[in-house]
């Protein structure tokens, strides 16, 4: 480097234009997302998550056609008992979830745990435009990601569909609310889930928080819901529980939610914790 | 420009700034000088609007960093090292600081051309030495073009030929009337680079005064005297109100006289008819009048080793807390 090269200022001058907007904090934050590896590792985790649960769906309810033994087996669980095709080509979404949460939580925690919210908050002092910012950002990756992951799952599953005559229809309402529905489902996750990660700020305690309520604390309460009734009425509620209702087809089974109610319950705790994180963002150190 | 007004923060029990007020001026590089521990870094986060002041109040151009509309433009800011995403390019990180503001592309890489930085633009910086991070740092800081720069420890893993250029750029920023505001811990690196220095300790202003005032307020006027005769000068300078000293036993004819200057103490010695060897006037350094302000204010002080020594094995030494 040269020693001489002193002159800092602009080749030409900045014009009154430099003022920091919502659109540009949008790019900023769309232009911290894609250039991470991680992302991009995230990204193409959940599509193959989407598509290859899809089509080892597809490929059992295949041969639930023609075993007795697998018929009578799916037909105690109430989300297999009327099977369509969305059931396989939605199934995804259960390990979807987790690769989402992961990469929301990063994107907020990734920068507290390297000091670069000090960098972005030098930037932007309006804390809550950056928020706003990394939450629309995280929304729309993941509904595009979720339509792709979904189009994989269905284009990798038509065959085998069709064979068995649950090929995917579109003009059936139930169908495409469940289509719909997984969009939203694991739109509302990340979005939850960048609020956690936003009241944690450490990767670490942020990860284990989401993973832990959406896949561990179903698995404790369905547990206990055999020995205890209130653990039953808890179960319905708990936000994976309640939001995966909008992606299940069929009769509402007993003890749990409709698809709009159990949606709406989700998209409640989303909104409590992204709340709950706004007002700690703003306030505290950097 | 920047002004505190009676700044504070306290974290816990400890208070870390203990109403400070001060103002760094334009046109000049403004050193903030302390050692590690004494509030720098603390209050360059609450000039920046990251840290929330429990008492008190810093406006930079007569805002609040918060209320600033285009920030970038207004204070360019080296915090300290990394506060970067390792994962990301150099040139990806700036973009992406860049973008929030509108500023272009072409700005950024200017800006990476004027840090050296054009070989690792499109490096992970997670690769990066300590240098090229503080490079990385002072490139962001620049990105807007603004007309006041705070550096923390900006001089922190360059080599040698990295410290004249960041010692050279800080002065023509100044210079370019911009307000130049620079922490160290490196009193050396004060003395060549600030023009006023603001001392630091246990969170409070100790002296905020052009560099040259503060090394004057603090010098001792010392004069090294040698003479084989030090029996009988010895009294008559203490009679005529000197200080002295023996500084090395084993060379009882070296003397350190404060108190008087060369040509008295020259003077003296020719009424007491003593031979002088060596009359030196010895210039303090800002290096010796930060050790002086700051002597009661070393959070983590270094024990004397020989103390250590004698302590050892019955009680711990060193760190107060």
């Amino acid at each position: 480097m040269s020693a001489t090269t002193l002159d800092v200022a602009l080749a030409e001058p900045t014009s009154g234009d430099a003022r920091v907007t919502f659109p540009r904090v949008l790019r900023s934050e769309r232009l911290k997302l894609w250039s991470l590896r991680s992302t991009w590792w995230g990204v193409v985790l959940t599509v193959l998550l989407m598509a290859g649960f899809a089509v080892l769906m597809a490929e059992t309810l295949g041969s639930a056609a023609t075993s007795p033994d697998m018929q009578q087996t799916m037909s105690a669980d109430p989300r297999l008992a009327a099977p369509t095709a969305t059931t396989a080509v939605t199934f995804g979404y259960g390990f979807a979830q987790l690769s989402v949460a992961v990469l929301a939580v990063l994107t907020i925690t990734g920068e507290h745990s390297t000091g670069m919210i000090r960098a972005t908050f030098a930037a932007v002092p309006r804390r809550l435009t950056v928020l706003g910012a990394k939450l629309l950002v995280v929304a729309v990756t993941t509904a595009l990601l979720a339509v792709v992951g979904l189009g994989a799952a269905a284009l990798a599953t038509a065959s085998s569909l069709s064979a068995d005559g649950l090929a995917l229809d579109l003009s059936d309402g139930e169908q495409l609310r469940s289509l719909g529905g997984t969009v939203a489902y694991l739109v509302t996750v990340a979005a939850f889930s960048l609020g956690i990660g936003a009241l944690w700020r450490s990767t670490a305690a942020g990860i284990a928080t989401t993973i832990g309520v959406l896949t561990v604390l179903p698995l404790a309460f369905q547990a206990l819901a055999g020995s205890a009734a209130w653990a039953q009425d808890v179960y319905a509620y708990l936000p994976t529980v309640a939001g995966e209702r909008v992606i299940a087809t069929g009769p509402t089974p007993d003890g749990l939610l409709s698809p709009g109610a159990g949606f709406a319950v989700l998209a409640g705790y989303a909104v409590a914790v992204l709340a709950a994180a706004a007002v700690a963002v703003r306030r505290r150190d950097a | 420009m920047i002004e505190a007004q009676g700044l504070s923060k306290s974290f816990g029990n400890t208070t870390a700034v203990d109403r400070v007020t001060f103002s760094v001026r334009p046109g000049v590089v403004t050193g903030f000088l302390g050692p590690n521990g004494a509030g720098k870094s603390t209050t360059m986060r609450m000039i920046m609007g990251l840290d929330r002041p429990s008492a008190g109040s810093v406006t930079v151009n007569g805002r609040p960093y918060a209320r600033l509309r285009s920030p970038l433009t207004e204070v360019g800011a080296l915090l300290e090292a990394r506060a970067v995403h390792p994962g990301r390019t150099a040139r990806a990180h700036l973009r992406a600081l860049a973008a929030t503001h509108g500023i272009p592309d072409r700005r950024v890489d200017e800006a990476i051309e004027l840090t050296g930085l054009t070989s690792v633009a499109r490096k992970r910086v997670g690769g990066f030495s300590l240098g090229m991070g503080q490079r990385l740092g002072i490139a962001s800081a620049l990105l807007g073009d603004p007309r006041t720069l705070i550096l923390d420890e900006p001089v922190n893993g360059l080599d040698p030929d990295g410290v004249l250029w960041v010692r050279r750029l800080a002065r023509s920023l100044a210079a370019e009337g911009r307000t130049v505001f620079l922490s160290s811990h490196l009193m050396s690196e004060m003395a060549l680079t600030a023009d006023h220095v603001i001392v630091i300790g246990r969170g409070r202003i100790l002296a905020d005064a052009p560099v040259s005032d503060v090394v004057e307020a603090a010098s001792r006027r010392a004069v090294t005297v040698r003479t084989p005769g030090p029996a009988t000068l010895r009294p008559a300078l203490e009679r005529a109100g000197a200080a002295v000293a023996v500084p090395d036993v084993a060379h009882e004819g070296s003397l350190e006289v404060t108190g008087l200057d060369a040509a008295a103490i020259g003077e003296i010695a020719l009424t007491a008819g003593v031979a002088l060897h060596e009359l030196t006037p010895v210039a303090s350094t800002l290096e010796d009048a930060y050790l002086e302000l700051t002597a009661d204010a070393v959070e983590y002080r270094t024990d004397d080793p020989s103390d250590q020594l004698a302590t050892a094995g019955t009680t711990t030494t060193g760190d107060p807390r």
